[in-house]
C-alpha cells in the first residue's frame, strides 16, 4: 500500500516536471480544490499555459518530497561537499521545484537552488520562470522575490549585456510586480521589489533611466487613481516623484512635460490665483504669471532674499513646485471623489511636507526636534555663527511664513479642510491637527 | 455605496476574560505530532516557534511544561560549526533570524553555555556590511529586521562591542521616512513591525534621541481602529500581532498612554479561542503560538497583572533582562 502511494507520488512529480520543462510559456500555478481522486486520472492539470495540482494529493506529494529532501540531501552528516552526479542533481532539482511550488517559504531550499546555479546545474533564465509560477500563487512571497533579486544581480553583473536584453528583463520584472501588486493589495514586497529594480539599474552605467523614471511616474499616477486604499502604491508614487524631482535638468524636463497631458505651469498658476483670490496684493503684480520665467516667478513667490550669496537654482525650484502642486491638485480630486480613505490623506501629508521642507531649505532652515533651526547652506557651508542664533531663527521663520508661496499653501489647505469637514470620515479634522502639531504649523493655521 | 473603515466588529459572545489555563494547555500540546503535515510545512521556522511558545509560557509562569532538555539539545544540533550560525531546524541553513530565536531561548533558560558563543559572534560579525546594514545570511538579503536581530543577539551575549554600532545606527536611521516611521530598507514604506525593529535597535544602542518621537508616535497611534485593535499600515485590517509591535514601540517611546488601552484590551481578549486555547490574528480565526505570544505580551504591556512583566525591547520576561543586567533605553520625556 505504502509502495503504491510512493509510486503514485513519483509519477505526479514526473508529470509536474514534464509540464515545467516542456512549456516555456507557463505563467501560473495553483492548487485546484478536488476532494478525492475519484476520476482516477493524473492530478496534474495543464491548460493554456497554466499548471494546476488537485488538492487531494498535495499533502502526500509534499510530505514525500520534503522527507526525501531532508533525508537524502540536507542531512548534515551525509553528502557534505560531495559532488552531485547529474542523475542526482536532476532528481534533486525536481524535488526542489515541486516542494517550493507547494511551500515557497522554505529558504533553505531556495539556497540549494542558488548553490546549483553557481555550479551550473540550473539555468538562471529557467529559475526566473519557476519563481514567476510561485509568485502567481503567492504574490507576497518575499523568499521568491529575494531569489529573483539574487538571480538578476548575477545576470546584470555581466557588462556585455545588450541593451535590448536588459530592457526586456526590466519590462518583464515590472510586469511581474504589477501582477503581484494587483493580486494582493498593500503588497509590501512587490512594491519594494519594484524600487529595488530601479535602484539596481542606477548602478548599471550604460542604462539610461530617464525614460523609465517618466514611465513609472505616469504608471504610478494611473495606478494610484485606481487603488485609492492601497498606501503601498502611494508610497511608490512618492518614490517616483522623488526621482523626477532629482532630475530636473532641461532635457529631462522637456521630455517629462511632453509625456504628461497637463500643463504644469497652468496648474500651478491656477492654484496660486485661486488661493489668493481675496488678496491679490500678496503677489504685488497684475502681470500674467503664465509668461513669467521660472526665475522671476520664484523671486516673486519667495522674495529674493537669502542668507548666503550662493546662487540657488530657482529654475529647479520652480519646476519642483509645479510637480508638487500638481500632485496636490490630483490628491484633492481623489479625496473629493473617494471618501473614507486614509491612504489619500496620508499621501497628502507627504506632498505638504515636501513643499514646506523646500521652502525651509530655501531660507536656510531645517526642522530639528520639532523646532526650526538654521541649516548650513549646502553649497558654501556658511552658517552665520557670528550672529545670535535665536534672533536669526525668528527672523527667518517670519520670512518663510510671510512669503507668498507659503501663504498660498496654507490658505489652500485651510480651504480644503473647511470644504471636507462635512465628510463623515473625520479625516479633514485629523489633517488639520497633523499640520498643526506634527508639521508644527500651529501658529499659522 | 457605503463608506466604512476596514475593521472588524467584536461580537457580544466573545471571550472577555483571560483564559490562561487554556493557553498553557494549548502551547504544551502544540506540535506533538512530528509527522504531521502542518509540522513539516512550518519546520522552516521551528526555532522561532520554540521562542514564541517558551516566552508565552514564561510570561504565564508555566515554562516547566516545556521539554527544556530536549529544546537545549535541539538548539545545539542546529548550530552550524562552520559559520557559527543557527538554523530553524536540523538540516536547514543558518540564518540570523533563527540565531536570535535560539539565543533568546537559551537566555531565558540561562543556558547560553550550551552553544558555541564565539561562533555566534563570528557569524553575526560576518554579516555586517560596509554601510552598517546586515545580511540575513550569506546570500545577501538586507533588511532592518536583521540589524535588530544582530544587536539584540549580541547584547544578550554581552558582546555588542563586536560590531560597528555607529554604522549600525546610521543604517537604521537611513531607513527613516518623512512620517517618522521605518521600512525594511532605505526608501521602503513605513511598517509597524519594522518600526518595532528599528526603534528596538536604537533602544539597545541607546540612541533613542535620533528618533522623531512625536511624529512617529502620532503615526503609531493612528493604527488604532474603532474595534480597539491595531493595524500595521494605513487601511489594513487589525491584527493582534500589532498589539505588540505598536505598543512595544510606544512603550520605548514612553507614550503608551496615547492609545485607548481599554478597547485594545477588549480586542486582544476577543482574539482568544475559548475551545482550543491560544490567540489568533483576529476574532474567530485559527490560533497559533505566534499570535498567542503577542496577545499575552500585549496584555502584559497594558498592565495585566496575571501575566509577568514583559520587556518592550526584547519581548522577553523582564526578569530575564534584569538577570542579564541589560538596560535597553526608554525615551525620557
Amino acid at each position: 500500500m505504502e509502495e503504491d502511494k510512493f509510486a503514485l507520488v513519483e509519477k505526479i512529480i514526473k508529470d509536474i516536471e514534464n509540464v515545467l520543462s516542456k512549456n516555456a510559456e507557463l505563467y501560473a500555478f495553483d492548487i485546484v480544490p478536488v476532494d478525492s481522486n475519484f476520476r482516477n486520472k493524473t492530478p496534474v492539470l495543464h491548460l493554456e499555459n497554466c499548471l494546476g495540482l488537485e488538492s487531494w494529493c498535495v499533502k502526500h506529494v509534499y510530505m514525500y518530497c520534503y522527507s526525501e529532501l531532508m533525508d537524502k540531501y540536507f542531512c548534515k552528516t551525509k553528502r557534505r561537499n560531495s559532488t552531485l552526479g547529474s542523475i542526482h542533481s536532476e532528481k534533486l532539482g525536481r524535488l526542489l521545484s515541486v516542494t517550493l511550488l507547494l511551500n515557497p517559504e522554505l529558504n533553505t531550499l531556495w539556497n540549494k537552488r542558488r548553490d546549483m546555479v553557481l555550479r551550473n546545474l540550473l539555468e538562471k533564465s529557467s529559475e526566473l520562470k519557476l519563481t514567476r509560477l510561485v509568485l502567481s500563487r503567492k504574490p507576497k512571497c518575499n523568499e521568491a522575490f529575494g531569489y529573483r533579486r539574487w538571480l538578476l544581480e548575477a545576470i546584470l553583473q555581466d557588462e556585455n549585456l545588450q541593451s535590448n536584453y536588459v530592457q526586456n528583463l526590466v519590462n518583464e520584472e515590472l510586469h511581474l510586480c504589477q501582477i503581484a501588486s494587483d493580486k494582493s493589495p498593500n503588497n509590501y514586497h512587490s512594491w519594494n521589489h519594484r524600487m529595488w529594480l530601479l535602484n539596481t539599474l542606477k548602478k548599471i552605467t550604460n542604462f539610461s533611466l530617464d525614460l523609465l523614471y517618466i514611465k513609472e511616474y505616469n504608471f504610478s499616477e494611473r495606478w494610484t487613481s485606481k487603488h485609492v486604499s492601497d498606501f503601498s502604491c502611494f508610497h511608490y508614487r512618492q518614490y517616483c516623484i522623488k526621482n523626477v524631482i532629482l532630475h530636473l535638468n532641461d532635457v529631462f524636463w522637456k521630455m517629462f512635460q511632453n509625456s504628461i497631458e497637463i500643463d504644469l505651469r497652468k496648474c500651478f498658476v491656477n492654484v496660486l490665483l485661486k488661493a489668493l483670490q481675496n488678496d491679490m496684493t500678496l503677489l504685488n503684480t497684475d502681470e500674467n504669471l503664465m509668461e513669467y520665467s521660472d526665475e522671476k516667478l520664484i523671486n516673486l513667490l519667495l522674495s529674493n532674499t537669502r542668507n548666503c550669496n550662493c546662487k540657488h537654482n530657482n529654475v529647479y525650484l520652480c519646476r519642483k513646485f509645479e510637480v508638487l502642486f500638481h500632485e496636490l491638485v490630483l490628491n484633492s480630486e481623489l479625496i473629493q471623489f473617494y471618501k473614507w480613505h486614509e491612504s489619500l490623506w496620508y499621501h497628502r501629508r507627504y506632498i505638504v511636507h515636501e513643499l514646506i521642507i523646500s521652502m525651509y531649505e530655501y531660507f536656510g532652515l531645517k526642522k530639528q526636534n520639532g523646532a526650526l533651526v538654521k541649516d548650513n547652506c549646502k553649497k558654501c557651508n556658511s552658517n552665520d555663527l557670528r550672529q545670535k542664533q535665536v534672533k536669526i531663527v525668528r527672523y527667518d521663520c517670519n520670512r518663510v511664513y510671510s512669503s507668498a508661496i507659503f501663504k498660498v499653501l496654507i490658505s489652500h489647505e485651510r480651504k480644503f479642510i473647511a470644504e471636507r469637514n462635512g465628510d463623515s470620515d473625520k479625516f479633514a479634522e485629523r489633517h488639520e491637527k497633523y499640520l498643526k502639531f506634527v508639521e508644527g504649523l500651529n501658529i499659522v493655521i | 455605496m457605503s463608506f466604512t473603515t476596514k475593521d472588524v466588529v467584536l461580537k457580544e459572545d466573545r471571550p472577555k476574560t483571560l483564559l490562561l489555563q487554556k493557553h498553557s494547555d494549548y502551547l504544551a500540546s502544540y506540535g506533538l505530532n512530528k509527522d504531521d503535515y502542518e509540522y513539516c510545512m512550518t519546520e522552516y521556522l521551528r526555532m522561532s516557534g520554540i521562542y514564541w511558545s517558551l516566552t508565552a509560557m514564561e510570561l504565564m509562569g508555566q515554562s516547566s511544561r516545556m521539554p527544556k532538555e530536549d529544546i537545549i539539545e535541539f538548539i545545539t544540533q542546529c548550530q552550524d560549526s562552520e559559520s557559527g550560525g543557527i538554523s530553524a531546524s536540523i538540516g536547514h541553513d543558518p540564518h540570523i533570524l533563527y540565531t536570535l530565536s535560539a539565543v533568546q531561548v537559551l537566555a531565558m533558560y540561562d543556558r547560553l553555555d550550551a552553544v558555541d558563543i564565539v561562533g555566534i559572534v563570528r557569524y553575526i560579525v560576518s554579516l555586517q556590511q560596509e554601510d552598517g546594514s546586515f545580511y540575513g545570511d550569506k546570500w545577501g538579503e538586507i533588511d532592518t529586521r536583521f540589524s535588530f536581530c544582530a544587536v539584540m543577539c549580541l547584547s544578550l551575549l554581552q558582546r555588542l562591542d563586536a560590531i560597528d554600532i555607529n554604522k549600525t545606527v546610521e543604517f537604521v536611521l537611513s531607513c527613516m521616512n518623512f512620517d517618522g516611521g521605518f521600512g525594511s530598507k532605505p526608501g521602503s514604506e513605513s511598517h509597524a513591525g519594522l518600526i518595532y525593529c528599528c526603534v528596538g535597535t536604537l533602544s539597545i544602542c541607546k540612541r533613542m534621541d535620533a528618533l522623531h518621537a512625536d511624529g512617529l508616535a502620532w503615526w503609531l497611534c493612528e493604527r488604532q481602529l474603532p474595534s480597539g485593535g491595531l493595524n500595521g499600515r494605513p487601511e489594513k485590517l487589525p491584527d493582534l500581532c500589532y498589539s505588540w509591535w505598536v505598543m512595544s514601540s510606544l512603550s520605548m517611546l514612553n507614550r503608551i498612554h496615547w492609545v485607548d488601552k481599554k478597547s485594545l484590551e477588549e480586542f486582544i481578549l476577543a482574539c482568544q479561542d475559548n475551545e482550543t486555547g491560544g490567540f489568533s490574528d483576529r476574532p474567530g480565526d485559527i490560533t497559533d503560538p505566534f499570535h498567542t505570544l503577542f496577545g499575552l505580551a500585549g496584555l502584559s504591556l497594558l498592565g495585566n497583572t496575571s501575566i509577568k512583566p514583559v520587556n518592550p525591547t526584547y519581548c522577553m520576561p523582564q526578569e530575564t533582562i534584569d538577570r542579564l543586567k541589560l538596560k535597553p533605553q526608554i525615551l525620557q520625556i
